[in-house]
């Protein structure tokens, strides 16, 4: 290698000190973009990813069109229903839409709740762990330090460096009296209806806190609910709740979506094998 | 840092920026589309309503709930408008109605003299 190529190497290599100085003259960029990727969280995560060369690593987070609409529609309305076969990926972008929303909206404080307790720590465990390999960059938006994130057996809790968090609540009683300002149902199809209309839900009656001291109700994130599931049956607590979305996604819009999808796009994909369908 | 500016407003898309977005206004046109043409699904969202409603109620009582019972009551105890028990206006009626009464009284009794001088 010759000499010329190590200095330019090194040049590349060259850290830059991010300042306050630096950041203040941007900030009315910052916060075009902000609003921006609030919207467009694919974009986001595209952004995070591409370096000088403008172009996604090879080992990095590719997105398929489904899953860029999944996000956008999980991050632009306040109640989302979601319903998607195995291997959708749908708890992988879910996290993910949590993660974003908590880089995004400073001092958020969201939650994940499932039929167990520690079936909602193992979801999202291993879809943190596999985001943060394939964008390193929401790695280093979480605060490590002692006491902060923490992971046990049946509790984990993220903690970011801009003060939000999301962590998993348990679908009972002991959770009754928590505040949090959003979060996801995995697997609504299994959780018990008393408990999440009476114990989970009001959990979620105070606003965020913004950094200017305000408190903005109609935010998005405010009480915002994803109920994500695979097929379920008819007469279930999940059932009426998918069916008063419907109706809310034609009477208001601007609020509610439901979505679904069928088993063709993961194979499509080459997510869910063909023939794992056929022995089934 | 940004949000210490001031409360970031929203992104505002009037019309669809891609093809991911136009694939999103379409699921909805066409899910509206297919719920109001569909003859059969009215007493489905017939309950669905009334959940909704059920649910907006106990969401409200939740609110109150959450602003808690003393800020109501100090609320109400320093609402002086609404503590007043009688303001000009209520005066104002009821001098009017007053006047109104005597004039009734005097043109009642001048029909009765009146009366007594037919007599």
């Amino acid at each position: 290698m010759a000499l010329a190529d190590l200095l330019e190497l090194s040049n590349k290599q060259k850290k830059i000190g991010l300042s306050e100085e630096r950041l203040k003259p941007i900030i009315p960029y910052l916060r075009q973009y902000v609003a921006f990727w609030r919207e467009y969280p694919d974009l986001f995560i595209d952004f995070l990813q591409t370096g000088e060369s403008g172009e996604i690593p090879e080992d990095g987070l590719h997105f398929y069109f489904y899953q860029r609409v999944f996000l956008r529609a999980a991050i632009r309305y306040k109640y989302v229903y979601m319903v998607f076969p195995r291997a959708y990926s749908k708890s992988f972008l879910s996290v993910l839409v949590l993660m974003i929303r908590c880089i995004l909206y400073p001092r958020a404080k969201l939650f994940v709740t499932s039929g167990g307790k520690e079936q909602a720590a193992g979801i999202i465990k291993e879809k943190v762990d596999e985001l943060c390999n394939l964008v390193p960059a929401l790695d280093r938006e979480l605060d490590h330090r002692p006491g902060k994130t923490r992971i046990s057996k049946d509790y984990c809790i993220y903690m970011f460096k801009n003060g939000s968090y999301f962590d998993n609540i348990a679908a009972r009683e002991t959770s009754r009296g928590k505040r949090r300002h959003g979060g996801l149902v995995e697997e609504c199809v299994g959780v018990d209806g008393t408990i999440l209309s009476e114990v989970i839900i009001p959990t979620m009656n105070v606003a965020r806190l913004c950094m200017d001291g305000t408190m903005q109700p109609e935010e998005t994130l405010n009480k915002s609910q994803i109920f994500v599931t695979t097929a379920g049956w008819k007469g279930t607590f999940a059932y009426d709740k998918l069916i008063q979305f419907l109706v809310w996604m034609i009477t208001e819009p601007e609020k509610a979506l439901v979505l679904g999808g069928t088993w063709r796009i993961p194979v499509l994909m080459k997510l869910l094998d063909r023939s794992f369908l056929q022995d089934l | 840092m940004c949000e210490k500016e001031g409360f970031i407003p929203r992104f505002y898309i009037d019309s669809p920026n891609d093809k991911v977005d136009r694939c999103l206004q379409d699921m909805q046109k066409y899910t509206r589309t297919l719920v109001m043409e569909e003859m059969n699904l009215g007493n489905l969202i017939e309950n669905a309503v009334k959940q909704i409603q059920v649910d907006k109620e106990k969401e409200a009582l939740r609110d109150a709930d959450a602003a808690g019972d003393d800020d109501a009551f100090e609320t109400e105890l320093f609402d002086e408008e609404s503590n007043a028990f009688l303001n000009d206006e209520d005066f104002v009626q009821l001098k009017e109605y007053i006047d109104e009464g005597a004039q009734d009284d005097e043109e009642f009794l001048e029909s009765l003299i009146d009366d007594e001088d037919m007599l």
